[in-house]
């Protein structure tokens, strides 16, 4: 009987590797930049931020208050300058028309997307309305992730939850299946309400690496790398300041998800 | 009452096609099903106001990157340069993009102010990757697509400018064989029986039989090709519209198909 229970429990402990032998890891590196009203700390110039993207190389960039072609950045089009100068794709989302241009968020990404969303959230008690993108993308592995950019609305703690739904709901009305990540801006701290709502159904990859803004003399975290579903992981999260260009620290993370 | 006889016969036509082909996530084995139906036919007379044209750069043969041996400056002075009803997508067949390098529809569309779109043919490879490009005045909110490791169809929606209100997402693939295209409309058959229009290519031998197969779908087929290239355009449009010509022309080296669309329902 015990040479049973020993062969049994043998056989149990064997079933994770089984389960392991099927499965493999996507690896990804994210960046997430709030560039601070359409790049204003750098005079709406594109070269500075495209450099830094170009040194650490990522696979996906999420991207905050971008202007296309406002009066204050000087009709530029940012986002197609950086995606030319580091030769990665865009795909901007307008929140708003602003200063007879678009204001919004933004993704670049190093590979194709053969599908792309946007879900613009508006309420009563908001400044303005505001626009969380996602791109599908099937990556060299052949695996499709979905890599999605958000800007959370500011006003009150209920209204920012109240943005994480409507996200929430757009996102996951569309698809549950694909490893997803949601990438930005999210104006709340970690303790804060709207991120233990967030945390219900999205994953903080990396807690704790520390603050995010401001870029001159980090003292709180409103910037966030989440996952879905709760089973992503990261080797390497860095938090980079750099005042010359945002009030906002930017990020840099290589995350990972074993998949099917 | 006034009943429009036309109108029930389309509604008719959608809900037996509808009812007819499998579900937008089939299981395996599922193979659709060819119902018996007949388009109703459109008005013999166009109603300009309802056409809006989509322009297609292609050679029609897969040589390589449309852009090696043609400049974006020049695709770039064509959209600037264009009078009358403006183009509402331009798209570019072989614009290849290789992840790092400067993409030539990002190049074009930063030119004109426009915003630039790829829609992949084929998985992403260390070098470069094959596919099509796509311009539009627009920045989309809503790109749909479908990928599934071999075949990939992606597109622009687009709100239509005539006077029938709509949107439409105007997509481009390229249709190796019948497989192929029963792939894509078993994937996206509820958007390309009401709102999603395709302008692809086709290798001239298998047009035919491509197009037959979306004709069984009740969608409405258009193919154009030379005996000369390896490759023909095939149009492929929900019921509700109708393509009334493809003119060819060429614009210094970069030789274009101008399509023209209506809706006419």
């Amino acid at each position: 009987m015990k040479s049973v229970y020993i062969f049994i429990t043998a056989l149990l402990s064997l079933l994770p590797c089984l389960k392991a032998a099927g499965q493999q890891a996507i690896s990804i590196r994210v960046m997430s930049m709030n560039i601070k009203e359409g790049a204003q700390y750098a005079s709406c110039e594109s070269e500075p931020y495209s450099a830094l993207i170009n040194e650490y190389s990522p696979d996906f960039v999420c991207l905050q208050e971008v202007d296309y072609k406002t009066n204050r950045n000087g009709k530029r089009d940012w986002l197609n300058e950086v995606a030319l100068q580091t030769g990665m794709l865009p795909y901007f989302c307008k929140s708003i028309n602003y200063q007879n241009g678009g204001f919004g968020t933004a993704i670049l990404s190093k590979y194709p997307f053969f599908k792309a969303r946007k879900s613009v959230f508006s309420a009563s008690g908001t400044r303005e309305d505001r626009a969380t993108g996602w791109i599908y993308v099937v990556l060299p592995s052949g695996h499709t992730v979905r890599v999605a950019t958000t800007h959370l609305a500011l006003e009150t703690a209920d209204i920012t939850t109240k943005h994480i739904a409507s996200v929430n709901s757009d996102i996951f009305a569309e698809d549950t299946q694909t490893p997803t990540l949601l990438i930005g801006d999210f104006n709340a701290t970690p303790d804060s309400d709207p991120i233990k709502y967030a945390k219900i159904k999205w994953q903080e990859i990396a807690p704790g690496q520390g603050n995010t803004i401001p870029s001159s003399g980090p003292n709180r975290q409103l910037d966030y790398v989440m996952g879905y579903p709760k089973k992503w992981r990261f080797s390497n999260y860095e938090i980079l300041p750099h005042p010359e260009l945002s009030d906002h620290c930017f990020i840099v993370a290589d995350v990972s998800i074993d998949v099917e | 009452m006034h009943i429009n006889i036309k109108h029930c016969l389309f509604l008719l036509t959608i809900a037996t096609v509808a009812a007819c082909t499998p579900a937008e996530k089939p299981s395996d084995g599922d193979e659709p099903q060819v119902p018996e139906v007949t388009l109703p036919e459109p008005p013999d007379q166009v109603k300009d106001a309802n056409v809006f044209i989509i322009d297609m750069f292609t050679t029609l043969d897969d040589d390589g990157d449309f852009f090696t041996s043609r400049d974006e400056g020049v695709a770039a002075d064509y959209i600037r340069n264009q009078q009358g009803k403006m183009s509402l997508v331009y798209i570019y067949d072989r614009a290849d993009y290789q992840p790092g390098k400067q993409y030539s529809m990002t190049k074009i569309a930063y030119n004109v102010g426009a915003f630039p779109y790829f829609a992949q043919t084929e998985s992403v490879t260390d070098g470069s990757i094959k596919g099509t490009g796509m311009v539009t005045r627009y920045p989309i909110a809503d790109f749909d697509g479908f990928a599934d490791g071999t075949v990939f169809l992606s597109g622009c929606t687009v709100q239509l400018p005539i006077t029938l209100t709509d949107k439409l997402c105007i997509a481009t693939a390229s249709i190796p064989d019948t497989d192929a295209a029963e792939k894509i409309f078993k994937a996206k058959k509820v958007r390309m029986l009401s709102d999603m229009m395709i302008v692809g290519t086709v290798p001239s031998g298998e047009v035919s039989q491509v197009g037959d197969y979306f004709k069984s779908m009740s969608m409405r087929v258009t193919a154009m090709g030379s005996v000369d290239t390896q490759k023909d355009i095939i149009v492929i449009l929900p019921p509700s519209y109708v393509c009334r010509s493809i003119d060819c022309g060429k614009h210094v080296n970069l030789p274009y198909y101008r399509i023209y669309i209506e809706k006419w329902m």
